[in-house]
């Protein structure tokens, strides 16, 4: 049977040059991204010239002047995060815009605190670091795919507490043309086989 | 460089374009209060340092950074089906749908939905066409409460344009017109 996560964190981040002001619950309604209920139950964190952020309905969007982030950890929700970063990207779609990350974060809780040392000592073997440590312990490891030549997926993991690992996979692409069109089109192109992979990725490292 | 500048070096190492999520946290957390010698050069307060009371109510501890929570204790979902569904029909009070696995390879089937399945804005945007996500699976509270739950969200696309749709028609005139079917 294959491991269940504890929780699950899915997000997407664009990095361009955004005017984060205009971006806000009402301008989300008023464009059709967001019911009427969801706006009025959304919870704002801050609206300023340099940073809008709030949720609304399970998602949380924060728009800075260099970055675009929708997160979810609800992942019955996950679909519609997608379609509201498209639609914001489809309606600013000639800002400047560079790169795209496609995130996936999952905790899973092995089944004892022993095993979860042992899931240490298999991704980080303690042997070469014997000789100048007393007693070594992985907090985390980064190892990076370099399977595309227009990005890369880098693949964390380490623990998060005690018996719980940590997995956090940030599958990166750089855009050709540097337009939020683009980063559109990637991720309509590219989100749904991403999470599924990182899925993937991430339960094989909890097995 | 004032406090917050410093935090940000401290927090996420020296600037780097990532499209990390963390990363971008790491950089927005609030700047701590405390103050460092720098920083009084900018500061419109830093005359108070110069009362010996004032100094001793200034926080000189240097600054805290609490771990952070990667995840907030929220609602998770475990997943049990996941199906994307194309409305096919609407009849008195049901609506029938093409129903397409997302998570595996199983055949496409049609099914019926009730009405009352459907939340307010899902009625709203109940038509012929439109595509919902269907998940079955267990809600967990952040207490650990497991509910099992099926429900439907539905795709919102943004409104379209008088450019887009003019664009659109322009763009179909000339499909016609290469296929030799303009009027």
């Amino acid at each position: 049977m294959d491991p269940t996560p504890s929780a699950e964190l899915v997000s997407i981040v664009v990095v361009g040059q955004f005017n984060p002001a205009i971006v806000t619950p009402l301008w989300l309604e008023r464009e059709q991204l967001a019911s009427p209920e969801e706006v009025a139950a959304s919870t704002l964190k801050l609206i300023h010239p340099d940073v809008s952020d709030f949720s609304i309905g399970e998602k949380n969007l924060q728009l800075r002047r260099d970055r675009l982030t929708l997160t979810t950890s609800d992942t019955r929700f996950e679909e519609a995060m997608r379609d509201l970063a498209v639609g914001i990207l489809g309606l600013l779609r000639h800002t400047p815009a560079t790169m795209v990350g496609l995130n996936y974060e999952a905790h899973f809780k092995l089944p004892s605190v022993d095993s979860w040392h042992d899931k240490g000592h298999q991704l980080g073997p303690k042997e070469p670091w014997a000789g100048f440590t007393n007693k070594p312990g992985l907090v985390s490891l980064t190892m990076r795919d370099n399977e595309r030549k227009e990005g890369y997926r880098n693949i964390t993991v380490g623990p998060l507490s005690p018996q719980v690992l940590r997995v956090f996979i940030n599958d990166h692409y750089e855009l050709g043309q540097p337009e939020a069109s683009e980063a559109q089109a990637c991720i309509e192109k590219n989100w749904r086989s991403s999470i599924a992979e990182s899925r993937r990725i991430a339960t094989e490292l909890a097995r | 460089m004032n406090t917050a500048n410093a935090y940000e070096l401290d927090a996420a190492g020296p600037f780097q374009e990532s499209t990390n999520t963390q990363a971008a946290e790491g950089r927005l957390v609030a700047p701590s209060i405390a103050r460092t010698s720098d920083d009084q050069e900018d500061s419109s307060l830093p005359h108070l340092a110069e009362s010996s009371t004032a100094r001793k109510l200034l926080p000189t501890a240097p600054p805290v950074f609490l771990p952070r929570r990667s995840v907030e204790p929220r609602t998770h979902f475990i997943v049990l089906e996941k199906r994307e569904g194309i409305v096919l029909e609407i009849g008195e009070g049901e609506f029938e749908a093409r129903l397409i696995d997302i998570l595996a390879d199983e055949p496409e089937v049609t099914a019926t939905f009730s009405f009352q399945d459907l939340s307010e804005d899902g009625r709203r945007l109940l038509k012929p066409g439109a595509v919902f996500y269907w998940n079955v699976g267990y809600s967990v509270s952040p207490s650990g409460q497991r509910s099992r739950v099926a429900d439907l969200v539905f795709r919102r696309l943004p409104s379209r344009r008088v450019a887009d749709v003019a664009a659109a028609r322009r763009r179909a005139d000339e499909v016609l017109h290469e296929l030799g079917l303009a009027p």
